[in-house]
């Protein structure tokens, strides 16, 4: 998931985006892996940028970033309601590669002190004291893949790109009543997940 | 955990069944069904996670924010820990990003105080502890009741903490609770909050972070804003700030009584985090803030009190964000058609994008804000000029006298929501609609209104959109002093429907009646519904000749698709609860779902009209007159009313339609309210006082009742009365958008100074945002000469129409101030005026009106060519083609110099000449006509008899131009029949109403020269 190469997204014209969006709308994931290290280069400037302007007041959320990735990358490009939704999805992915990431470098760094390289260290900080749930939540939400892996997607969807059950049901094809009740016992399970792990945070945790 | 694909496929569906239940009913429920023990359990397990969960996950899990890496230490004390020797520890209140709250008691001064920690990490920091000094410095300086109070700053082991007021009762949020505040609560607040805002502007402190979560509501109801310590001095937002976390943040409900909010919060990664709904664009977008940002912000939570929600929303920040940058709300009035019309432009204003549109000050906003009065003068009918026509949804039932049984002929029935166990959702609105809709054709049943349950659950303090339970219809029951209330129920029997019906007394708990019935089928529901009904009906006393005659079954009535009917019934729900808009696509759904449904054409037609679509509401009623065989009497009695009113506009047969109605159901207000206004516009004043009279007592929380039976009485010249109609309605705390208008006028009437200034006073506060008074106050100025003045509220009043998006009655009082400006002479001006306003708009009244002002200007061929064009469109309307059209020509006449033609076109006229809708504007000109005519004729005791009318029907004519020229034109009518003495009477008397008036009007000036000649 992470970038092994980084294309500059100038390498891409908006026509080429619009391409890839149309291949992932009809179910292309090779498509997707072509978006994620353009999203993901975006989503580092457009973060950088806003740290440089050093506004300690200033707060955006994820998803608002994510947004701001897309209307950026697709801002001549209009596209359908669909391929936006994709877009989205591809994103969800992303920011959860680097948040996950993040918390895990946080906490290695916490228990050993060192200076751990975070890629989005200057730009991206969720509350610290989340690192270990965002840990957590990962590490359950790959169980709960293995048992139902429409309803982790529908998590990663949902919690880390912000999308609405409807762009869900867009993006996976099911009916936005599927998508509430998959989302519904999901949470539920995650939190039954959450509260077992409580108190064992990072040992456990690895790349399963 | 192992669990095979197929268990756990079973889990979810069991799962999903069961989600709604309460945690009490979940055991029951699964017992009930025979399950494999694993999947029981882990249903049960999910479902109490489940229920546990709440809002977990539901907020993006990161902010972008600079780095501030650091751990996070809850403080942790105990009851009874006593910190900075003074405060004792009573609790732990709440947690969020910005630290913990605990309750404590203060041992010195012996009170409650709320502490307030930073995350232990944070405050290590010294410049982050430095920082939250300043700025609990700086809120501490706020000395305001509506701000939360910092008392000062302690110190416990290193680490600081804020010692604030302590507040019992919760935050905006939770009060808000995704329903609309009361009117009357959230003016209250809203006053507060921005006084509150205004004083910390004052000292140049911004709050930043305005949302309803950062405003408390104390239980006596008083707003107390919180966290201003995360307020930054205004002008220092250039300095280079320390990095911390400080960046305004969720704030829990800090002194919530309800812990479970706050420890919800605990719970969730990533709280939400300076949450972006409230966040003005500049903020969103990271540019400096100032006074403006807070009053976005504080738009953006009068919006959320006012319609329930968030006026920026989105299940993704990206969404919201997109919004806020760059979309209007949903109007909030559409959301809430009870709003007050002032408060939806307060909200308007708010939330502009850009700063230099929205209010400059808290002081600003603050002012109009005061001006805005509680009630629901909204989404009325403004009867400028033309026809007032009242139509609403037939929802008024009334009973015949009969002979006694177990209901009498007063006695009313409520009607409950039906309990529908069987899951299948399209019964739970239908099947009372449909029994309504059969009762309701009973003259004897008399049913408690839908609008009347819902003013009583408004009373209660309960929510309209709650189904009417037996409990609840038991309340309404007996707080409606009602007599009976009739229990539905629908349950499956195997692949069967078994339908009950049930009466009870409500005051003494009796049963009267009982009924089932058994539908094989769905498609057989209604018919035996009907069954079940007639027999009810019959029970309750209804003689069989009655129920014989009034009983059209469902299939033949209404409609006989389930599907369509509950489309139609949430139309109606939505329509009481939520407005006209809000009805538009589930009518129009119904009639796609049923093409033959005439009702939901019919209800279709009042909600176009209403939102002033009148071609198709004009289509839609004449579909419904089209199906009108298929409906029960009562339907079809509304249906023939609103086709003879709203599609062809023949005024008398509308009124027979109405007699009918009112011999049919003589209860019901509304034929009493519409043959009023039918003798109203014949000029029989004293009929109408009596409908109008009658139209009241049969529903005195009409606020609209009591504006037209005085507007009525001050046409028949009984002022006195009219003032006690209004106070009784002022009494009674009814509103009504044009009762100030109506006050304004009596006051000008009884030459009462003090009544008008109250108005003028009251108006000029408002910003000039009452376009009907500021019209009103130029009528008066023009009454008495003062033409610059009048002209200049007559801008003024276009203007504010304009702004409140209003282009119709702009238009109307451009008109209205062109033909006084014609009528003065001043018919360039005039003709212009009329041009503007026909460039506004366009409607039927407007292009009668801008004709006649184009023909009392001389400009006779913009005048028929509008005639002509109004002609074709509108044949068949009785009031255009029998007083306007007839009224213009007229004066074209008179501007041809055919005096005896006017007189002759103006014969068509005659029945109605006197008359006009309670309120209106320009009444009497046929009048003024004939006699200017006879003037020109020569005539001039002919003449003197026509102005001596208008001048007898001061009350009609009010502060209208043409009550003060009445009397010059009856000088020069005396002087041509050579009586002097009256001459100079009545021409003295013109001079006495123009005394203050322009020394250059012409008028004026030929006034006074007759009058030096008359002697």
């Amino acid at each position: 998931m992470a970038p092994e190469e980084e294309r500059r997204p100038d390498d891409l014209s908006s026509t080429d985006l619009t391409v890839l969006l149309a291949q992932l709308t009809k179910g292309d994931q090779q498509a997707a892996s072509h978006l994620i290290p353009i999203v993901y280069r975006e989503l580092r400037q457009i973060a950088g940028r806003y740290m440089r302007q050093e506004r300690p007041d200033h707060t955006l959320q994820a998803t608002a970033l994510v947004h701001e990735v897309y209307l950026k990358l697709m801002e001549k490009q209009p596209v359908n309601w669909q391929s936006r939704a994709h877009f989205f999805a591809v994103a969800a992915q992303v920011m959860r590669h680097i948040l996950v990431d993040h918390a895990r470098a946080h906490l290695r760094d916490k228990r050993g002190g060192g200076q751990a390289h975070l890629p989005l260290d200057e730009a991206l900080v969720f509350a610290p004291e989340q690192s270990t749930e965002l840990v957590e939540i990962d590490a359950a939400l790959h169980q709960l893949a293995e048992l139902d892996l429409r309803q982790a997607k529908i998590v990663e969807l949902r919690f880390f790109g912000g999308l609405t059950v409807e762009e869900t049901a867009a993006v996976l094809g099911i009916s936005p009543k599927t998508v509430k009740r998959d989302w519904s016992v999901a949470k539920a399970w995650l939190h039954g997940e959450l509260k077992q792990s409580h108190g064992n945070v990072v040992e456990e945790v690895g790349d399963n | 955990m192992a669990t095979s694909s197929k268990k756990w496929e079973t889990i979810k569906a069991v799962f999903e069944s069961a989600q709604e239940l309460s945690p009490e009913e979940i055991a029951a429920f699964l017992d009930a069904k025979s399950l494999d023990p694993e999947v029981r359990a882990e249903v049960g397990r999910l479902l109490a996670e489940y229920h546990e969960a709440e809002d977990f996950l539901s907020t993006p899990p990161v902010r972008l924010v600079p780095s501030a890496s650091s751990p996070s230490i809850q403080q942790n004390f105990s009851p009874g820990e006593i910190l900075g020797e003074r405060f004792r520890i009573v609790g732990f209140v709440a947690a969020g990003g910005m630290g913990v709250v605990y309750k404590a008691e203060d041992t010195q001064l012996h009170r409650f105080v709320a502490l307030k920690f930073l995350p232990a990490a944070v405050a290590r920091d010294p410049q982050v502890e430095a920082r939250f000094r300043r700025e609990a410095q700086a809120a501490s300086a706020l000395n305001h009741p509506n701000i939360c109070t910092i008392y000062e700053i302690g110190r416990h082991q290193g680490q600081p903490f804020i010692v604030m007021e302590f507040l019992e009762g919760q935050t905006l949020k939770r009060l808000i609770n995704s329903q609309p505040v009361e009117t009357e609560l959230l003016l209250k607040l809203a006053l507060e909050i921005g006084d509150a805002l205004e004083a910390a502007h004052a000292q140049g402190i911004l709050h930043r972070d305005i949302k309803p979560a950062n405003i408390f509501v104390t239980q006596r109801g008083h707003a107390k804003i919180l966290d201003f310590g995360l307020a930054k001095l205004v002008g220092r937002t250039s300095e280079p700030e320390e990095v911390s976390a400080s960046a305004p943040q969720h704030s829990p409900d800090l002194h919530s009584r309800d812990f479970g909010d706050a420890a919800a919060n605990l719970t969730i990664p990533g709280l939400a985090i300076g949450t972006v709904a409230y966040m003005s664009p500049e903020q969103a977008r990271g540019e400096e803030l100032d006074a403006r940002s807070d009053l976005f912000s504080f738009g953006a939570v009068l919006y959320e009190m006012a319609t329930g929600q968030q006026a920026f929303r989105g299940k993704a920040t990206a969404v919201v964000f997109h919004a806020l940058l760059g979309e209007d709300p949903v109007p909030a009035q559409q959301l809430n058609s009870r709003l007050p019309r002032g408060l939806q432009r307060i909200i308007n204003k708010a939330l502009q994008k850009q700063r230099e549109a929205r209010y400059q000050s808290a002081t600003e906003m603050l002012a109009d804000l005061r001006t805005v009065a509680p009630g629901r003068p909204w989404g009325l009918i403004a009867p400028v000029a033309a026809v007032l026509l009242l139509i609403s949804f037939m929802v008024f039932r009334f009973i015949h006298p009969q002979r006694s049984h177990a209901l009498t002929e007063k006695d009313t029935l409520v009607l409950a929501d039906f309990a529908n166990p069987t899951g299948d959702v399209v019964f739970n609105e239908t099947l009372k609609q449909g029994l309504a809709v059969d009762l309701e054709q009973s003259p004897f049943l008399n049913i408690l209104s839908d609008e009347k349950v819902n003013q009583q659950l408004r009373f209660m303090g309960r929510s309209l959109d709650q189904p009417l339970t037996r409990d609840l219809a038991g309340q309404v029951c007996q707080r409606t002093g009602s007599k009976a209330m009739l229990l539905g129920s629908i349950s499956n029997l195997g692949s069967h429907y078994v339908i009950g019906l049930k009466a009870v007394n409500c005051q003494n708990g009796d049963s009267l009646d009982e009924e089932q019935v058994e539908a094989s089928r769905r498609e057989e529901v209604l018919t035996k519904l009907h069954e079940a009904g007639t027999k009810v009906r019959e029970k309750l006393g209804e003689s069989l000749a009655s129920i014989r005659r009034y009983d059209v079954p469902p299939e033949q009535a209404t409609t006989p698709s389930l599907v369509a009917l509950q489309a139609y019934s949430q139309a109606l729900r939505n329509r009481f609860s939520k407005g006209d808009p809000a009805a538009l696509p589930l009518l129009q759904r119904a009639v796609e779902l049923d093409p033959n449904f005439a009702m939901a054409y019919a209800a279709l037609g009042t909600v176009y009209f209403n939102l002033g679509e009148t071609t198709l509401s004009a289509d839609a009623v004449r579909k419904a007159y089209a199906l009108r065989e298929r409906v029960t009497e009562r339907e079809k009695l509304y249906i023939d009313s609103s086709y003879y009113g709203v599609a062809t506009g023949e005024l008398e047969k509308e009124a027979r339609i109405y007699e009918e109605w009112k011999e049919t159901y003589p209860r019901d207000q509304l034929p009493y309210q519409n043959l009023a206004l039918y003798s109203s516009l014949l000029g029989q004043y004293e009929n109408a006082a009596a409908g109008y009279g009658k139209a009241l007592q049969l529903d005195p929380n009409n606020a609209l009742n009591y504006l037209t039976l005085a507007a009525t009485y001050i046409n028949l010249n009984r002022f006195t009365e009219a003032r006690a109609t209004l106070n009784d309605a002022h009494v009674r705390g009814l509103e009504h958008e044009l009762i100030p208008w109506v006050s304004y006028l009596l006051g000008f009437l009884q030459d009462d100074s003090r009544e008008m200034n109250q108005w003028n006073s009251a108006a000029s506060i408002q910003e000039e945002s009452d376009d009907f008074l500021l019209s009103s106050r130029s009528d008066t100025e023009a009454f008495h000469g003062r033409l610059r003045n009048a002209r200049d509220l007559s801008g003024r009043a276009v203007a504010a129409a304009l702004k409140n998006g209003e282009k119709e009655r702009a238009a109307d009082w451009q008109t209205h101030g062109a033909l006084r400006e014609a009528e003065v002479g001043n018919f360039s001006q005039a003709d212009r005026q009329a041009s503007a306003a026909l460039a506004l708009a366009t409607g039927k009244d407007l292009q009668t009106m801008a004709a006649l002002a184009f023909a009392r200007a001389g400009d006779e061929s913009r005048a028929l060519a509008i005639m002509r064009d109004l002609n074709r469109r509108f044949a068949t309307d009785t009031l255009l083609n029998r007083y306007w059209l007839p009224t213009i020509q007229a004066a074209v006449e008179i501007a041809r110099q055919n005096p005896e033609k006017a007189i002759s076109t103006l014969q068509a006229a005659e029945p109605y000449e006197l008359g006009g809708p309670p309120v209106s504007l320009d009444t009497l000109y046929p009048v003024y006509l004939r006699g200017i005519a006879y003037l020109a004729d020569h005539k001039g005791d002919a003449a003197a008899a026509q102005f001596q009318k208008i001048v007898d029907h001061r009350g009609r004519v009010a502060n209208c131009s043409l009550g003060a020229l009445a009397y010059l034109q009856l000088a020069r009518a005396y002087v041509l029949s050579e009586d002097k003495k009256r001459g100079q009477q009545a021409l003295q008397e013109f001079l006495a109403l123009w005394k203050d008036g322009d020394r250059d009007a012409p008028l004026l000036r030929e006034a006074q020269r007759e009058l030096a000649h008359v002697k």
